[in-house]
Formats: C-alpha cells, structure tokens, sequence
C-alpha cells in the first residue's frame, strides 16, 4: 500500500507540473518560472512540443492523471489487497518513462537545451516506475479474513 | 466505512498537495490577477509612472483619446498571441474608432526567444509602411507556423507580402537593421519600467496587474471616459 501511496504523491506532483506547462502552451500562462534562462520556452517553442498535433504537456497531464487514479483505486475498496493496481502502475510507467526518455533525449541531443519542468517530470516518472516495479514485485495479496 | 488513520492522513496530505499546487499554477497563470475588478485596480496607487515612454511604441487611435493602454508584448510569447487573436480585434474594431482610446503597443522580445527578434524587425518594417499592426496580426496568428523554423526570415517575408508591403523596401528594411533601434528603445523602456513578463499592460501609466480581457478594457475606458465626452479622432497607425 505505501507503494501505491508514494506512486499517488508523484504522479500528482508532475500532474500539476503538466498542467502548468500546458496551460503555458496554450496561452493562459505568461512566461514559465524557469531560472530566466527562457529554455523552458524554447524547449516549449520547438517542434518537437507538438506530437499529432496535440501539446505534449497534454500527454503528460494524461498520464500523469492515469497513474494517480490507478494509484487511488488500487488503496480504494476496488484495489486494496488486489494484484492488478501494481501491475498496472508499472505498465503505465513503464510507457511513460520511455516516453519520458525519448523527450529527454531530443531536449540533449536536438534542441540542446534542458526545460526543468520537463526534467522534474522525467525525474518523476523514473521514481515512479522504479517504485511501482519495485511494488509489483513484493506483492502480496491480503490473507483472507 | 470509516477510512483509517494512516490513510485519512494520507488523503489529507494529497489534498493539500493538490490545493496549494493548483493555487500556484491559477496565481502564476494571471487567471486570478486577470479577475481582480476593474474599479478596485483604477483606485489603486500606481506602480510605476510611464514617464518618457511617448517617445515609442506603435501607436492606433488619436492622440487626444483620454485613455492609454500600453501594451508590452513578445511575438513568440503564447499569450501575448492569445490576446491579439481573442480579445484585440474587439478593441481595434469597437473601442479606438470611439475616440476614447489610444493604445500603444511596445516590443519587448524576451530573452531566450530565439525567433522572437526577426518577428519585432519584420514588424518594425511593416511599420515604416504604416502597416504594423497588419503585420502584427499576420504573425500572431501564424505564430505556431513561423517559431518553430529555424530561420523565421522566410516566412515573416510572406507574410510581409501578404499583408500588402512593398517587397523591396521591406528587405531593404530587414537587410539594414532600420527598423532595430526603434525595437530596442521599446525593450530599453521595458527594462526601465521594470517590465519582467508579456504581455504587461500599463492602463494610463499604472500597471495593470495580469492580462487584460475585451470587457475589462470596456469598463476601464467606460470608467475612465464615459462615452459621449470624446470625439473619434484620428486613429491611423504610426510609430513614435
């Protein structure tokens, strides 16, 4: 259960950061807080912010809010004492890290410059699925009672 | 049933969390300082005096308006497009042609927006031909289209054309830097004014407190010029 209460803190942490990157994205925010460096918005100005025409900081808010609600239901009535929350905890980390790479990658090796709000996502997603796998791993369903 | 201990803390906890996140994010975002009340910011004493800004800034609606807005703006700042694509039209087309409002608008490309300054020298040049605020239409817009190339150049060029200037005094303008120091006495102005943010408005010389929206800027010149006092004056284009 501490597993997926930890998983529910992060996953709403880089909720609220994909929200704020998102409504940036979308005009709501004026200029991100961001070390006045100005890489969040170059980061957020490039092609790449943009995948099948939709934002990428929408994906994030996506998942992020997926992760939160798997997190939620597997310490509701739904989850608790079931194997199934962790699993998929993991799987859905588990994509979102690899999406999470990809975009860290293309921030170092493409656009070469790093958006901190996108790394403290990335940051995020890594202890996520390392928290997660580590969850699935020691399971151990609820004695009957 | 009765939620335990140890997660009726955890709840709490999440809840917190998500509170104090989502104030962050709404203060951040001027959705609660674009909310604060026409009236109570008028009275309000004011940030910073404008002083020797009538010297720039592109200016649309006659000089003896009794109303000013300046407008700081970034061409590849998100919202400054969003204002100039939601709510600008309705100014330009129902509030300046009253007589009653002037509005300036000032560059302030921000530091680190790598297309930004073609976009304030492209719109400078239009500028020179009496068409900026065309132009500057032209690129808010597009701005999805023209911040993401590598060399913006090309595509402000065919907006340029587009927008009815004169090909060969435009590149001309570009090639020479002719339109640059009028773009940089509007930033010098910024800095000077404390300027940190776009779009920053300044409503006769006091700084509004986030973004405007078409019916707060109704109810400040309807508040600060009640219609009927002025007469529609001469609202042509002009950089100063």
């Amino acid at each position: 259960m501490r597993h997926r209460m930890a998983v529910a803190v992060l996953a709403l942490l880089g909720l609220l950061s994909s929200v704020y990157l998102l409504l940036y994205k979308l005009g709501v925010v004026g200029t991100l807080v961001c070390g006045g460096s100005g890489a969040c918005e170059r980061v957020q100005e490039s092609p790449y912010s943009v995948l099948f025409g939709v934002p990428v900081a929408a994906y994030g808010v996506a998942g992020f809010a997926a992760l939160l609600a798997v997190a939620l239901a597997g310490l509701g009535e739904a989850g608790a004492g079931r194997a199934w929350p962790s699993r998929l905890l993991a799987a859905f980390a588990a994509l979102g890290f690899c999406f999470a790479a990809y975009l860290t990658y293309l921030e170092i090796a493409v656009i070469h410059d790093i958006c901190r709000w996108c790394a403290f996502c990335a940051l995020l997603i890594t202890a996520i699925l390392v928290i997660s796998v580590l969850g699935a791993r020691s399971f151990r369903p609820a004695p009957e009672p | 049933m009765a939620v335990r201990r140890p997660m009726r803390a955890f709840y709490v906890t999440l809840s917190i969390i998500a509170v104090v996140g989502a104030y962050l994010i709404l203060r951040q975002s001027q959705l609660l300082r674009g909310k604060q009340s026409v009236t109570e910011t008028l009275r309000a004493a004011p940030v910073a005096p404008m002083g020797a800004v009538a010297a720039s800034g592109h200016v649309l609606g006659p000089d003896s308006a009794p109303v000013e807005i300046v407008e700081f703006a970034d061409f590849e700042c998100p919202a400054c497009a969003r204002f100039a694509i939601l709510e600008w039209p309705y100014v330009q087309e129902r509030l300046i042609p009253t007589g009653r409002l002037k509005w300036r608008f000032m560059d302030f490309p921000l530091r680190g927006h790598t297309s930004s300054p073609a976009a304030h020298l492209a719109a400078g040049c239009a500028a020179e031909q009496g068409r900026f605020f065309e132009m500057m239409d032209a690129i808010y817009n597009r701005q999805n289209e023209w911040v993401t190339e590598r060399r913006p150049e090309r595509k402000l060029r065919d907006y340029a054309r587009q927008v009815g200037l004169d090909l060969s005094r435009y590149d001309t303008c570009v090639e020479t830097r002719h339109a640059q120091p009028g773009v940089d006495a509007d930033y010098a102005e910024g800095e000077r004014l404390g300027v940190d943010e776009t779009p920053t408005f300044f409503v006769n010389g006091r700084e509004w407190p986030g973004i405007l929206v078409y019916d707060q800027i109704k109810a400040i010149v309807d508040s600060l010029a009640p219609a009927g006092g002025a007469r529609p004056g001469a609202a042509g284009a002009r950089r100063r």
